[in-house]
């Protein structure tokens, strides 16, 4: 596997406040890497980075061996047509006044070259794929659940057809018995179209169950990565440890 | 000795679109000294519920349409006035999610909580009142910080003054509405641990709202499933896990990612929740439920209880100090 997604040496400074601190981390071509750590670590500042979100102070940002530290315009755009988003809060998410057709067929609209027809046509493959039937085009945001909602941000970023996608904690803000349908549906996802992923996350279960590989972050630097089988059942980092400890169980029965 | 009693409790939302069964029917009863854990998702009434115990839903277009609510005895569905003002604060206190949206951000932490000690009636000794509820919540250098900002605090440290001010009427019962849900999970943790040190210390009784089961084990025995404004499960945590009997209850279970068992894809309840306003008919879970029958459609399930844990053939014949109420309650046709 190669890398698609690489950080150097990269510091990104706000101010005086470096949230990321000489940070090194590879996405491989295929693979599901979980970035994990609390609020402040600096997971989120990494995950707009890789989307040029923000500019890297120091340091270079690769993505498939290209330097794309300062790419602009045309390479921007080619960058953002293979690396696709999904945010935490679908309910901010979608314009509450684009119907779901509209929303996803945008990012087709945008790419050029689509009849009417063949534009539908996608947009219905699009909305099967993430398990909506095609009755949902001609409705509006608040008309959906918040686990539809997900699912239509999903499509979305599906649509140009990505080789990554950015989940910046996509279940977080959906309750359990949702949560685990979403996860279902990115695992398939996954297996059906070989993407790779870059979760991020503060649930360290869900890293656990989507995730090869895992990187935990702590002020803005990488304290541990490895396998996630390996850092999140056998921490070697203390702040990993601490972190796991953390997490409540369901008291075992 | 019950010191919450509720009974057929239902609350309707008027709106202009219609009208929004919120709680439908709820019955429960929390003992002195309890640790009780409400648990359900988004939209299935928990906060509805904890905010009607102080009367905090507005009405309108909040509208109790029946049932009653009793707090140490004294009915909270009739108060009005400086008796609803005594419940609130000296008879139940109220910690909320979000600590950040509860404090005011243009004034003082110890102006705040001066504020909320003259609501109790103090006049006198304010400051030293105030130094002593921050280190009652285990807040380091209280004098100083009583000149601070929220903005200054860290989310965890502002959580802990909240709890301050919800105990500075010295209640009986605290309530908790998914109070570390804003935190990270260090902090939720120390939160929590904190909770349950005051809860010993302060001989509380706590009602504790979360839709995360892990949060609730930690400070509770007993858990209260609810789903769609009704009760469909109450029984003692270890043997909700262990024997869930509530379909609903199943399949939140199976949701949850578990972190020792990552061999274990966790299973997704089909469908979404219901809109109030166009409730299911019979039972509010059916159309989700994989065990329906003709009668879940038709008929509500009531929350029936036997002593599960209670067993009658007790080999002692020791059942003296058996629970006046049935340990474990379910709604459902099935169960």
């Amino acid at each position: 596997m190669t890398a698609l997604l690489a950080a150097e040496a990269v510091v990104v400074r706000f101010g005086t406040h470096r949230a990321v601190d000489n940070v090194d981390l590879v996405l491989r071509d295929g693979e599901a890497l979980g970035l994990v750590g609390e609020s402040g670590s600096g997971k989120t500042t990494m995950l707009r980075l890789f989307l040029r979100l923000v500019d890297a102070t120091e340091g270079r940002v690769l993505f498939a061996g290209k330097d794309i530290t300062h790419a602009r315009d045309a390479d921007l755009r080619a960058l953002r047509r293979q690396v696709q988003v999904v945010f935490q809060n679908p309910h901010a998410a979608l314009d509450p006044r684009m119907s779901v057709f509209a929303a996803v067929a945008e990012p087709l609209r945008l790419l050029g070259g689509r009849s009417r027809a063949a534009l539908r046509d996608q947009v219905a493959a699009l909305l099967t794929d993430v398990g909506l039937g095609t009755e949902f085009m001609a409705r509006y945001p608040h008309e959906l659940s918040g686990g539809q909602k997900q699912r239509v941000c999903i499509a979305r970023a599906l649509a140009p057809q990505p080789r990554v996608l950015l989940l910046d904690e996509p279940t977080s803000a959906l309750d359990v018995s949702v949560q685990a349908q979403i996860i279902e549906l990115l695992a398939a996802l996954r297996a059906r179209h070989g993407l790779a992923y870059l979760f991020v996350s503060h649930n360290l279960a869900v890293v656990r169950l989507l995730c090869e590989r895992a990187a935990v972050m702590q002020n803005g630097r990488i304290v541990e990565q490895g396998a996630a089988a390996q850092v999140l059942a056998e921490p070697r980092h203390p702040y990993t440890r601490a972190l796991l400890d953390s997490v409540l169980r369901v008291p075992a029965t | 000795m019950s010191l919450l009693t509720i009974r057929d409790y239902r609350l309707a939302f008027d709106g202009y679109e219609g009208t929004t069964q919120v709680l439908n029917g709820i019955d429960l009863s929390v003992d002195e000294g309890e640790a009780v854990g409400i648990v359900g998702e988004t939209g299935c009434g928990k906060s509805v519920l904890a905010r009607s115990l102080l009367r905090l839903n507005p009405e309108p277009p909040a509208r109790i349409v029946s049932g009653s609510i009793h707090f140490a005895g004294d009915d909270v569905l009739q108060m009005q006035g400086a008796a609803l003002r005594r419940l609130r604060g000296s008879g139940i206190g109220m910690v909320f999610q979000d600590p950040a949206t509860y404090l005011n951000p243009v004034f003082t932490i110890g102006r705040q909580l001066e504020d909320v000690l003259r609501a109790h009636g103090h006049r006198r000794g304010i400051a030293d009142r105030s130094v002593a509820l921050l280190e009652s919540v285990q807040l380091r250098d209280a004098a100083a910080l009583l000149r601070r900002y929220p903005h200054e605090l860290s989310g965890g440290m502002r959580q802990r003054v909240l709890i301050a001010q919800a105990l500075a009427g010295n209640p009986r019962l605290l309530v908790a509405d998914e109070p570390t849900t804003a935190l990270d999970v260090t902090v939720q943790r120390q939160v929590l641990a904190l909770i349950a040190d005051l809860v010993t210390r302060l001989r509380l009784t706590l009602l504790l709202i979360s839709h995360d089961l892990g949060v609730i084990g930690a400070l509770c025995r007993r858990v209260v499933v609810m789903y769609a404004g009704t009760i469909i499960e109450d029984a003692p945590i270890a043997e909700l896990l262990a024997a869930p009997r509530h379909p609903y209850t199943r399949g939140l279970l199976a949701a949850v990612p578990d972190l020792d068992r990552p061999d274990r894809l966790p299973r997704g309840i089909p469908g979404s929740i219901p809109s109030l306003r166009y409730p299911p008919s019979g039972c509010r879970f059916h159309p989700r439920c994989p065990l329906v029958m003709p009668l879940c459609r038709s008929e509500p399930p009531p929350l029936a209880g036997d002593r599960a844990s209670d067993p009658a053939g007790d080999p002692d014949g020791n059942d003296a100090d058996a629970p006046s109420r049935p340990s474990h309650r379910v709604a459902c046709h099935a169960a």
